[in-house]
């Protein structure tokens, strides 16, 4: 219809969009809240890295117009962490699903989270993996319907917002698809904070998820989290529950914590002014 | 005088010698887990990185270990890890990932007496053809096997050398034998030590495709934070680095050329030793620690009249197929005694014929003896 | 301000909004508040300057999930009955005059499609 271009295209990678995810998708939003973020507080696009796991979502790595990486499942994380321990002046931002994020890759998260480390985690709960095709995952809910759980899912899931909080991260947020707007603040806010934050945003699976659970449409899907959703800012994040009829968004933790960038450098300099003190090249014996 | 290259003459443990290698080679990143009969790799990194303005990340498993090498590779940092064999096995996802993304990395595996937990205090050869086949697909690695602590020192900075050359995984294949042995170490002076770097981009960041390579078949790498924003994956990829996940054609051309930047570059990548080999009937074939009882056998065998020679691999991958076929054309006999239940003897059979060739395994701590190796290429 | 705001959205009285809606602790079984929220109007310049603007649909992008259509506040969109290439239904404008300028649409939509741009710029 028109040439005119899309305001936020110089920021997607060139040839990408359209991308792959189906019709009424949540990634895709979270795809352009990211890039209309970084836009707003004019982040130094060179100096971020996204990092992505294997997921619907984690092909988000290909679209944005920043150094990318797409790592193997669940260790994004880790990668990610590797990445800053070595450049300080880089911030890595996680994009991953509630499976790659929390299932296989629980461990990095909570251990990345503990540290401290200055690295930002958009995570893509649908409560599913939707990828391979809708199986149970550690955020659905109980009694749901998945392909791996035809009976209705007899696992308790995960309280996503109270794990992060738990483990260390100084920002925690909860979102869904339709909080457009809250989900670009607290991406604002969290991607200028010091330390491990922590977004999360329930979207909609239309086609797997959603067709297993009564919410097949797209429009069913968004509707559906805008009447469950309570907004409940700094509560407890215990409280913060995620139920097929209640799902409490808001931003539960923001507070400052030294970060392991810091920690490391100050370490390393004492190391180094003590051998200058005292004119050795090494206090190690080989 | 530098604080990574600390030039002089030490009686060192090997495990220690590995870790002085790595700085001299400008390694400025160590993740890892601790493991027996590695863990003093760790221990030693994390001590003396800080001193030379480079970090220390213990991860906290060996998967993550891996993910974060191939990380800070990517950041721009020559990095490395230290496991054993039940870490190695967990590291081979990761590997397949450093494989399929060309990420230079060094991975120094000390051998134990397995499979699964083992014996942890107990020597092996047991993980050598674990190195090549570890990780799923196909795909090409380097690794090298050294003998002595010395060894440990020079091995390691060629294994960073050749891993920033040829942009693949590069193990460090030892044993706990000469792990945890103490012997002579001389740290060269800075110049003597010949390090190589990665290649790096020569087109502007709108030109650069990230896995477009020419004659050597190795892409130009570029760093994060440079202005690139690129974009590397796990998933099969054409040059500009996105994923091609249907095409056949360019699955083929992708693993062909990963594989081939090590196929065809084999001789000028392995490197064996010769001893006694130009009049010999009889050749034994070995590497790590079980070399050095070889030699002896060799050489007392000589003393006696016998026309027995050495072929002492350094370069287990890729195999010296050329060097063994020409060996094997000379001799009548060859013996291949292992820590393991015979791995790398079938390699040496693919090209000698399985008549010519002697196994000689050995499980459980127990290097061979000299007498023993002797006394098996006699009869 | 005096004149009547007839462009804003009707207020039911005594509907719970977001914030208001009941919610009982899970660790002491008491109700937690719902916050205060304040929110300023916007004055007439800020109103104008963000309905100088015109939709632009990227038709070959749209794949026909209609949140533009369904969570425009202004009903400034409906389903067109052509489709696209991908068998999709793409958003039209029905009545220029009934947009406000949020943004919505752009922001909604998972797909890159649709977009504003300043009254002028297209063609």
């Amino acid at each position: 219809m028109s040439e005119l271009q899309h305001p936020l295209e110089d920021y997607t990678r060139r040839g990408m969009i359209p991308h792959i995810w189906c019709n009424g998708c949540g990634d895709g939003i979270i795809l352009g809240e990211f890039l209309r973020a970084l836009d707003e507080v004019k982040y130094d696009i060179n100096k971020v890295v996204v990092v992505s796991g294997i997921g619907c979502i984690g092909r988000i790595s290909g679209y944005t117009g920043t150094d990318s990486f797409h790592t193997t499942h669940g260790r994004a994380l880790a990668f990610a962490v590797g990445v800053k321990a070595v450049r300080p002046d880089l911030k890595p931002v996680v994009i991953s699903g509630d499976g790659d994020l929390f299932a296989i890759g629980g461990n990095h998260f909570i251990h990345a989270a503990r540290r401290n480390i200055d690295v930002m985690v958009i995570c893509s709960n649908n409560f599913n993996y939707g990828m391979t095709g809708g199986q149970s995952g550690p955020t659905t809910p109980i009694d749901a319907y998945t392909t791996t759980t035809r009976y209705g899912n007899i696992e308790h899931p995960f309280n996503l917002a109270h794990l992060a909080a738990a483990s260390g991260a100084i920002y925690v947020a909860r979102w869904t698809a339709i909080h457009v707007k809250r989900i670009r603040e607290s991406i604002k806010k969290a991607i200028n904070k010091k330390g491990f934050s922590f977004i999360e945003v329930i979207t909609p699976c239309p086609e797997e998820y959603g067709r297993r659970n009564k919410i097949p449409d797209p429009i069913q899907g968004m509707k559906w989290l805008r009447e469950v959703s309570v907004v409940r800012s700094f509560i407890d994040p215990i409280e913060a529950v995620v139920q097929p009829d209640k799902i409490v968004v808001g931003e539960f933790v923001n507070k400052e914590k030294t970060e392991f960038s810091e920690l490391l450098s100050a370490s390393t300099q004492a190391v180094q002014s003590k051998l200058e003190k005292e004119g050795k090249l090494t206090n190690v014996a080989i | 005088m530098r604080r990574d290259i600390l030039t002089g003459k030490y009686f060192a443990l090997g495990d220690v010698a590995c870790a002085e290698g790595a700085l001299a080679a400008g390694c400025r990143f160590f993740a890892g887990y601790p493991i027996t009969p590695a863990t003093e790799i760790a221990e030693h990194m994390s001590r003396r990185l800080p001193e030379v303005g480079g970090v220390y990340l213990q991860m906290e498993d060996e998967l993550a270990s891996m993910a974060a090498v191939i990380g800070a590779s990517y950041a721009g940092v020559k990095s490395m890890t230290a496991t054993s064999g039940p870490g190695f096995s967990l590291m081979q996802e990761n590997i397949g990932l450093a494989a399929m993304t060309e990420t230079p990395c060094v991975v120094v595996d000390v051998m134990r007496a397995g499979p699964s937990t083992g014996q942890p205090t107990k020597t092996s050869q047991q993980d050598v053809m674990q190195a090549k086949w570890g990780s799923h697909g196909d795909y090409e690695v380097i690794a090298l096997s050294p003998s002595s602590v010395q060894e440990m020192f020079d091995h390691t900075i060629e294994a960073f050398s050749l891993s920033e050359t040829y942009r693949c995984p590069v193990f460090v294949m030892t044993d706990e034998i000469i792990g945890h042995l103490m012997e002579r170490l001389t740290v060269p002076n800075p110049e003597e030590i010949h390090l190589v770097d990665r290649k790096r981009p020569t087109t502007p960041p709108s030109k650069y495709l990230p896995f477009q390579a020419g004659e050597d078949l190795v892409p130009a790498m570029a760093t994060f934070g440079e202005g690139y924003r690129f974009y590397a994956t796990g998933l099969t990829h054409d040059e500009t680095g996105h994923p091609q996940t249907d095409s056949p054609e360019e699955h083929a051309k992708l693993v062909q050329r990963l594989c081939d930047k090590i196929r065809k570059n084999t001789g000028k990548i392995t490197e064996v030793e010769r001893v006694f080999l130009d009049d010999a009937d009889v050749c034994i074939i070995a590497y790590g620690s079980v070399a050095r009882s070889a030699l002896s056998a060799v050489v007392e065998g000589r003393e006696r009249g016998m026309k027995i020679g050495l072929l002492r691999l350094i370069t287990l991958w890729p195999f010296p197929d050329e060097v063994v076929e020409q060996v094997a054309a000379q001799v009548d006999k060859i013996l291949v005694p292992e820590m393991n239940y015979g791995q790398l003897v079938r390699e040496v059979e693919r090209n000698a014929g399985r008549r010519k060739v002697v196994s000689l395994p050995r499980l459980g701590d127990a290097l061979h003896t000299p007498e023993e190796i002797l006394a098996h290429a006699l009869n | 301000m005096t004149a009547t705001a007839t462009h804003l959205p009707e207020i039911q009285a005594g509907a719970p909004t977001a914030g208001e809606r009941n919610l009982m602790s899970e660790t002491t079984g008491q109700m937690i508040p719902a916050p205060k929220l304040a929110k300023r109007p916007l004055t007439a310049p800020q109103m104008l300057k963000l309905r100088n603007v015109d939709v632009v649909v990227m038709e070959d992008r749209c794949k026909g999930c209609s949140f533009c259509i369904e969570f425009c506040p202004k009903d400034v969109l409906e389903q067109d009955t052509k489709l696209n290439v991908r068998g999709a239904h793409v958003p039209r404008v029905k009545d220029s005059a009934l947009c406000v300028g949020c943004g919505i649409c752009e922001e909604i939509c998972p797909d890159f499609a649709i977009f504003l741009v300043e009254k002028g710029e297209k063609q």
